[in-house]
């Protein structure tokens, strides 16, 4: 086995029970993320970046259920822990970013609380003085100006750049291995945007963190990760190195993906849209769940077992298409 | 080309209430009331057809402006001049039967939240016209049908209700709305930001056949600065109550001389893979737009250039051609900081 491999997921699937029977929200989904490396999962919104990310951390809604796969952190499968050993790993060697800062943050406690919280569940030993002490000074890595001060601060009293730099300092305090960052900067301005993934950046370089950053915005992978798997329908269709990524895609998915992203030098006849809409889930679905709006679907597209395989001899790029670009 | 909005030194300040110490207003100690200055005498002018984007930090005033426009709030002075008439002085409660109602018109940023829930796709169209151009029966349900062709939206969704329908749907539903009593002006706000850019292209394309069609004007009210180059003709930058930079929207981004907008456009993504360009970062956040200083530049407190003089005198916008800035610096040649902000155009 690869010793540098620190997650590891493997055919993972997860269907949720609803009114409308069972929904194969997950299919299948396999990923591995090295030591020190930041991995960026891309797609459209309904595509299963969040809920691959929770379903490692086991905190998935209680409707989800896990049908198949394993996901291995360090050489143990986390979907075969307890709750308790999971509560354990979670928030210390396992730590998460959530979107929307405001209301992953708890309204009527104090930030600095909050980062306690933190240290109080995974160091026992340390004196409520050495807490608030360890807080302050989380907060004052995160570049929050008069860290003492805004320790007694309630997220209703800071900007959502600063209570996301909070949500930072709350992943960070037990220094993790892994850092799942769901959507770090979305509804924050750009200005704003940069900085935050700069410090996100800059610390989990200097702990030597993993990091997974689940988002929809590709200028934002390509700047920050190395790797981008893309997801669609709950699959994982191409995963590759970020400069192959951008200058080949191989999945015709990926390619309408950057051809229908704005971006600097691109008019406005040039930006394309990728036909149709994210399949409807409650529905069976072919192997391929991309094959309905896609324009070079061929017979075998429609033969079971569609899986990643890597593309020519390359293999860091993997993808799981019938018929690559 | 025809002037369609003169905006002159246009202002709006909020007071504030007095001292929330409560020590200090039973003691009854006079206290100047404080402002908060949301759009500081603001001057800009729309053509005919033309489309105008307007970008800048939340909490600048950007919104604020939109509903000065759409006359939603009084402005405290300064003129707004529409098809040569003055709509500034209407108050904003007789300006809903105003005849220039039915000529300004929005689309709202969150293409859920804007529907009303319980009403179908095709009252949620027919709602302005019934109201404004007293349409009713056959005439009603004919033009609904004609808008709803305007915009792509298939007649069989017409039936449904919001919660039926995709989000770019219902912001066709939205759009259809906006151009039903055919305006002049239609103020976009943030249209395409809860979309995902699957279907963003979609809408940006009719956006702008809409414009060419309908020979429509827009204020184009956006964070994504990749969107604004794609949809307007010219741009205008805000910052704090203020217009720092206005010109054309290539000349803006190719040369960009305010420090504010350099660093807006060093956030955009060169997606160069794995590109850790050094770029410029502006550090800590919007300062307060409450009673600011009249005499200092309040860009000062962030602004990677500044120097002494920025603190003694407020910078008015300067023409460089087509092109003004705010910035007592922006007369001086390229900088370093100016190569590095600038954007090489990047083709996949």
């Amino acid at each position: 086995m690869n010793t540098n491999l620190l997650l590891g997921v493997q055919n993972l699937s997860v269907a949720f029970d609803t009114r409308h029977g069972r929904v194969a929200v997950l299919d299948n989904v396999n990923l591995n993320l090295h030591k020190g490396e930041t991995l960026a999962i891309v797609g459209e919104s309904g595509s299963g970046k969040s809920v691959t990310a929770y379903a490692a951390l086991g905190i998935l809604d209680p409707a989800g259920k896990i049908t198949s796969g394993k996901v291995e952190f360090d050489g143990r499968n986390l979907l075969e822990l307890s709750p308790q050993e999971m509560r354990k790993l979670r928030g210390r060697d396992l730590a998460m970013i959530f979107q929307s800062p405001r209301t992953a943050l708890n309204p009527i406690r104090k930030v600095g609380q909050q980062i306690e919280d933190v240290l109080q569940a995974h160091n026992p030993g340390m004196s409520g003085k050495e807490r608030k002490e360890a807080a302050i000074e989380q907060l004052a890595s995160v570049k929050i100006t008069d860290p003492a001060r805004r320790y007694n601060a309630y997220p209703y009293e800071l900007s959502g750049g600063m209570c996301q730099r909070v949500m930072i300092a709350i992943a960070l305090a037990c220094k993790p291995r892994l850092l799942i960052a769901d959507e770090p900067t979305t509804g924050l301005d750009v200005t704003t945007q940069v900085v935050i993934m700069d410090l996100v950046h800059k610390l989990a370089q200097a702990h030597g963190m993993a990091t997974i950053l689940i988002t929809h915005d590709l200028g934002l992978a390509a700047d920050y990760c190395s790797r981008v798997a893309v997801m669609h329908a709950g699959q994982v269709l191409e995963d590759a190195p970020i400069a192959n990524l951008f200058k080949g895609a191989r999945h015709p998915y990926t390619k309408r993906l950057i051809a229908a992203t704005p971006k600097p030098g691109i008019t406005l006849e040039k930006l394309a849209s990728i036909p149709g809409q994210l399949p409807d889930l409650r529905q069976p679905q072919p192997p391929c769940r991309f094959s309905a709006r896609c324009d070079r679907c061929v017979p075998e597209c429609a033969a079971p077992g569609l899986t990643l395989v890597p593309y020519s001899d390359n293999a860091s790029h993997l993808i799981a298409c019938r018929n690559p670009l | 080309m025809t002037t369609l909005l003169n905006v002159e030194k246009l202002t709006k300040h909020f007071p504030l209430t007095a001292s929330p110490n409560i020590f200090k207003r039973l003691t009854g100690s006079k206290q100047k009331p404080s402002y908060l200055h949301a759009v500081d005498n603001i001057s800009f002018t729309l053509n005919k057809g033309e489309s105008l984007g307007l970008v800048g930090e939340s909490g600048c005033g950007k919104s604020t402006l939109v509903r000065l426009l759409t006359r939603l709030l009084d402005p405290a002075s300064g003129h707004i001049l529409f098809n040569d008439r003055h709509i500034g002085d209407v108050p904003a409660k007789e300006f809903a039967i105003h005849p220039e109602r039915a000529k300004i018109q929005q689309v709202f940023q969150d293409p859920t939240d804007s529907l009303n829930p319980r009403f179908t796709a095709f009252d949620c169209i027919a709602d302005p016209l019934k109201r404004l151009q007293k349409l009713s029966g056959e005439a009603l349900q004919k033009r609904v049908e004609a808008i709803a062709a305007q915009v792509s939206l298939p007649l069989t969704l017409l039936s449904r209700y919001p919660h039926q329908l995709s989000g770019g749907q219902k912001l066709r539903v939205g759009i259809a709305r906006g151009i039903a009593l055919q305006p002049d002006l239609l103020i976009l706000d943030e249209p395409t930001s809860a979309l995902d850019v699957s279907v963003q292209a979609v809408i940006l394309k009719l956006l702008d056949k809409l414009r060419r069609e309908l020979g429509l004007s827009y204020l184009f009210v956006s964070h994504d600065l990749n969107v604004v180059r794609l949809l307007c003709d010219r741009v205008m930058v805000m910052y704090l109550g203020k217009v720092v930079e206005t010109g054309p929207v290539e000349e803006v981004f190719q040369r960009p001389r305010h420090p504010y907008t350099k660093a807006l456009i060093a956030a955009i993504s060169h997606f160069d893979a794995g590109g850790q360009v050094q770029r410029v970062r502006l550090q800590g956040e919007l300062p307060s737009p409450i009673d600011p200083d009249p005499h200092a530049c309040r860009f000062y407190g962030r602004c990677p250039a500044r120097e002494d003089r920025c603190l003694r005198e407020m910078p008015e916008l300067e023409k460089y051609g087509e092109h003004k800035s705010a910035c007592l610096l922006a007369q001086q040649p390229i900088t370093q900081t100016e190569a590095i902000a600038q954007i090489p155009a990047v083709s996949l």
